[in-house]
């Protein structure tokens, strides 16, 4: 790539204004502008436990298919995340035994092929940056800089943007809170650690076909009985 | 002293060239340490910082032999330098052999190390002394007016060598502190969860009950979502402050 390609893809990060309250969402636009082939976009903050923080995305399509990760807790944006490199998907039919339920559940919403790349300093990893598209097909070398490139130039832009504006202002937009909270409601009602809290949320979420922030807010709202959940 | 001029100007914009260039603290504190040194005609130079954690520690020395006295110094908690970070101030000891009341654990570990005179200068930042430069002679040294001028500049140089990191150094930080306020909110959660759960109240009680609970122990309230979390603070414990007292 030469120097004028990363110039430009810095200044298009650079000018979707900091410290406003969907500067995620307009980065996750300057993404689906930049990268050849990508119709949706998304940047999310991950947690070694498989918390996650959707900062924004570019259209509902693409923040929904961010959700069936968070749900199914797995796909390729949580491998990426997990290994520290990009998984490039082109068609995620033929890629299904990796991600047997993400690959069905991502089929049904009209997803044909992902492109998840970390965002990482060094050795500490904040999350990724993750590129779809509705038809099945590889990214060209050329894309895969850009959006190498860009994952660079916005991880540095989150950060200098985190240190600016402060994290409460940053996160807004897409918090999975409730989720956390149901996590903690139910490992204190069931008398289980965190981690089989949240597994009992997300095997509920998929028994009954709907996503883990739903299950959650009815788990707050104690509109569901506990047995069901008890596993 | 003809030459002494000219020799400063070159290692006093060696090391402003080093700052500009954003050179990382090590290289700069070399360059204020051996600058020490020859300007100086010190025998030894040290910068050692105010450790947050507690004590004093060693962060340059222009050799082994100071690091070694320096060390002596921050095992033994007081000496020159303890003295000059406390009262922010210049602390000179020309004779040592003098001062061995002064500093009883220090004053004859420094003379056996074959020292005799030191000068040690507070190294400040915001108005506050965050460490002290130490320039130690194996003879009775004592200083003119302008080699103690000479010593708070360089002073001045090695906090700003100490205060500049370099950007990768800096993104670091920025990038664990991110991830940080990430753990810290899903920890919150969690805890908030686990109150409501354990008291059967709502989350916005629950969290109220947690602001209250580290505001009535004087603790952060990111110390008791962990202690909630991770079992050591039993959760049905956390009560409102009108509860608990």
């Amino acid at each position: 790539m030469d120097g004028r390609r990363r110039d430009l893809l810095a200044r298009m990060v650079a000018e979707c204004e900091p410290g406003r309250a969907d500067w995620a969402r307009a980065v996750s636009a300057v993404c689906v502008r930049a990268v050849a082939g990508v119709e949706g976009a998304a940047l999310t903050l991950r947690s070694a436990s498989r918390a996650q923080e959707t900062l924004g995305a570019s259209d509902p399509w693409a923040s929904g298919l961010e959700e069936i990760h968070y749900t199914l807790g797995e796909g390729p944006a949580v491998e990426a995340f997990a290994t520290g490199g990009p998984v490039l998907v082109a068609d995620l039919r033929v890629d299904q035994v990796r991600w047997p339920v993400f690959a069905e559940a991502g089929t049904a919403v009209g997803v044909a092929a992902v492109f998840a790349f970390p965002l990482q300093v060094g050795g500490i990893r904040l999350g990724t940056l993750d590129l779809y598209r509705r038809r099945p097909g590889g990214l060209s070398s050329d894309a895969v800089t850009d959006a190498l490139v860009l994952a660079d130039v916005i991880t540095l832009a989150l950060l200098q943007h985190t240190d600016r504006v402060g994290e409460d202002e940053l996160h807004q937009v897409v918090s999975y809170q409730d989720v956390n909270m149901a996590t903690g409601m139910l490992a204190a009602q069931l008398r289980v650690n965190l981690e089989d809290a949240f597994a009992r949320l997300r095997a509920h979420a998929f028994a009954t076909n709907r996503s883990v922030v739903e299950v959650a807010g009815d788990v707050l709202a104690r509109r569901i009985p506990l047995d069901r959940l008890a596993g | 002293m003809p030459g002494v001029p000219d020799q400063i100007a070159v290692a006093l914009s060696e090391i402003t060239a080093g700052l500009a260039d954003g050179r990382d603290a090590d290289s700069v504190l070399t360059m204020v340490t051996s600058a020490c040194t020859r300007l100086l005609a010190a025998s030894a130079t040290g910068v050692l910082l105010v450790d947050p954690r507690g004590g004093i520690r060693v962060v340059s020395a222009s050799d082994e032999r100071a690091r070694f006295v320096e060390l002596m110094q921050t095992h033994a908690d007081q000496g020159p330098c303890v003295d000059s970070i406390r009262d922010d101030a210049a602390v000179d000891s020309v004779d040592l052999t003098e001062d061995l009341d002064r500093w009883p654990v220090f004053g004859p570990a420094a003379v056996r190390a074959g020292y005799r005179s030191i000068h040690a200068i507070p190294m400040r930042l915001d108005g506050r002394a965050v460490g002290g430069l130490n320039v130690l002679y194996t003879r009775a040294t004592p200083w003119a007016a302008w080699q103690a001028k000479l010593g708070r500049v360089l002073a001045d140089l090695a906090v700003l060598g100490l205060s500049q990191e370099g950007d990768v150094r800096r993104v670091d930080r920025l990038a664990e502190r991110t991830l940080t306020a990430l753990n810290d909110r899903v920890q919150l959660a969690h805890a908030i969860g686990m109150v409501a759960g354990a008291l059967a109240i709502d989350t916005d009680q629950a969290r109220r009950a947690i602001l209250d609970h580290a505001r009535a122990h004087a603790r952060p309230v990111r110390d008791i979502a962990r202690a909630v979390t991770d079992g050591s603070l039993d959760p049905a414990s956390v009560f409102p402050l009108t509860a608990d007292d």
